[in-house]
């Protein structure tokens, strides 16, 4: 059988096409991890105004870390998020309430429902641990179920974890996933210096190693290298 | 968009290829929009088949779109490789696939003769929408991919006078050469741009005037209407 190569979308994010062959496979689900103040919201915002951009369609589910209205308050204050591309390119979605009273099904059939309706091609879920913590049935049959079901929708979706200390990525989310981005803060002497590195993306010859990266308010997350 | 799609699948005597060109992000979009336009505007019967994703996928699109699938039959090729739970209708399951592909016209004719467990009686089918036919070469050689051409060109030929139309979508620009041999089967070609509308029509590989010039001109329009599916529609 010939080698197939698969469609890949940009991810938006300057520097990271570079490390990825190009992009993120399409479809595919991607977990962005990192622990609080690693950028990890603020990169999956970027991949979807990047898209918005091209006329693709985005859909941003948040659970119970952030409610919209205030994680759009702190957004605003970057260049690349346009609020003409609100409820229309990037739609936004509130898990929050669901999420205190719902099974897995549950859940699964409203994010089914809602992707029908928007059909997406990039989807974000910020963040997926914390459904994790609430799931009373078995999380790791509901990260197989919902990875299934995202990428039948045909769309690239990104998950954000986020990381306890001591941990580098939430397991049970990283082997139902076709990649896994970390987001890192290291402490350096006086300073806290920024690291991403791509642990995993299936189908593809991706750097590995951490690479520098800086938030600015023009592009969000950038690899630090693509300014030279 | 459905009306202008719609205008270009005018349907001529006999079997024939329609082929239309969209980038790989809108495949899922532009089936949605060729399934309401043959099964609403054009009221035909017809036959879906899946490989790209369970049919359950599709067809829980179309309800939520409003698009009437009571003369639509599936066939599923992929469901048994797929552990998705998605509940819905039960489809026929072609068990060979999504390998094998060469077999699958003999596959719809077999089932067509009441000695099975399901029956697709292909007499009455209009026309045919494969969802989506680039995912082929993950599964089977390009020699089988043309092997199952051949063979399903040969079974329409043999089903009705009144022809049966195919519709495939795929994005040229990421499967070259499997393109290029359908172009070579169909006897038109639509190219769709990244905003959905008509760009170009060729027929038997020459350029013709896009009809209907003012519906294809029209800009798309935000919200419901009686043009096309709400969502696909954006300002």
């Amino acid at each position: 059988m010939a080698n197939v190569a698969f469609p890949r979308i940009e991810s938006g994010i300057p520097g990271l096409d570079e490390m990825i062959e190009g992009g993120f496979p399409f479809p595919s689900v991607i977990l962005v991890a990192g622990s609080a103040g690693s950028g990890k919201t603020t990169f999956a915002q970027k991949f979807l105004f990047a898209g918005a951009d091209k006329g693709e369609q985005g859909l941003f589910f948040s659970t119970l870390s952030e409610p919209a209205q205030w994680m759009l308050r702190y957004a605003a204050q970057f260049d690349f998020v346009k609020p003409e591309y609100y409820g229309k390119e990037v739609i936004y979605c509130d898990l929050g309430n669901l999420l205190r009273k719902c099974t897995a099904e549950e859940l699964l059939a409203y994010i089914d429902q809602k992707v029908a309706e928007v059909m997406p091609q990039r989807i974000v879920i910020d963040p997926i641990t914390v459904v994790g913590s609430m799931m009373k049935d078995d999380y790791r049959i509901f990260a197989f179920d919902l990875t299934t079901r995202l990428k039948n929708w045909q769309a690239t979706t990104m998950l954000t974890g986020e990381v306890h200390p001591g941990e580098m990525y939430p397991a049970e989310m990283s082997y139902a996933v076709d990649g896994v981005i970390l987001l890192m803060l290291s402490d350096e002497g006086d300073a806290r210096r920024k690291y991403i590195e791509v642990l995993k993306m299936r189908g593809t010859n991706h750097l590995t190693g951490k690479q520098s990266v800086d938030i600015t308010k023009k592009d969000g997350v950038i690899v630090l290298k693509a300014r030279f | 968009m459905v009306h202008a799609v719609s205008s270009v699948l005018t349907g001529e005597e006999g079997s024939s290829i329609y082929l239309l060109h969209a980038k790989y992000t809108n495949l899922v979009r532009v089936n949605l929009v060729l399934l309401k336009a043959f099964l609403e505007d054009k009221k035909r019967r017809g036959l879906m088949i899946t490989i790209d994703r369970p049919h359950q996928y599709l067809s829980h699109l179309m309800q939520l779109h409003g698009v009437d699938q009571t003369n639509l039959v599936f066939v599923d090729a992929i469901s048994l490789h797929s552990s998705d739970t998605k509940g819905g209708e039960v489809a026929p399951e072609f068990q060979m696939g999504p390998f094998h592909i060469e077999t699958l016209p003999d596959f719809l004719m077999k089932h067509g003769d009441g000695g099975s467990s399901f029956q697709i009686d292909m007499s009455t089918i209009d026309f045919v929408v494969i969802d989506n036919v680039s995912t082929l070469l993950t599964y089977n050689s390009m020699e089988s991919i043309k092997r199952f051409f051949q063979r399903y060109i040969e079974v329409l030929k043999g089903v009705k006078s009144r022809g049966i139309q195919t519709a495939l979508v795929m994005d040229r620009d990421q499967h070259t050469e499997l393109y290029e041999y359908i172009y070579g089967l169909s006897r038109k070609s639509i190219e769709l741009g990244q905003d959905m509308l008509v760009k170009g029509v060729r027929v038997m590989g020459v350029q013709v005037p896009l009809p209907l010039k003012s519906v294809l001109d029209a800009p798309a329009s935000v919200g419901g209407g009686a043009d096309g599916l709400p969502i696909l529609e954006r300002k």
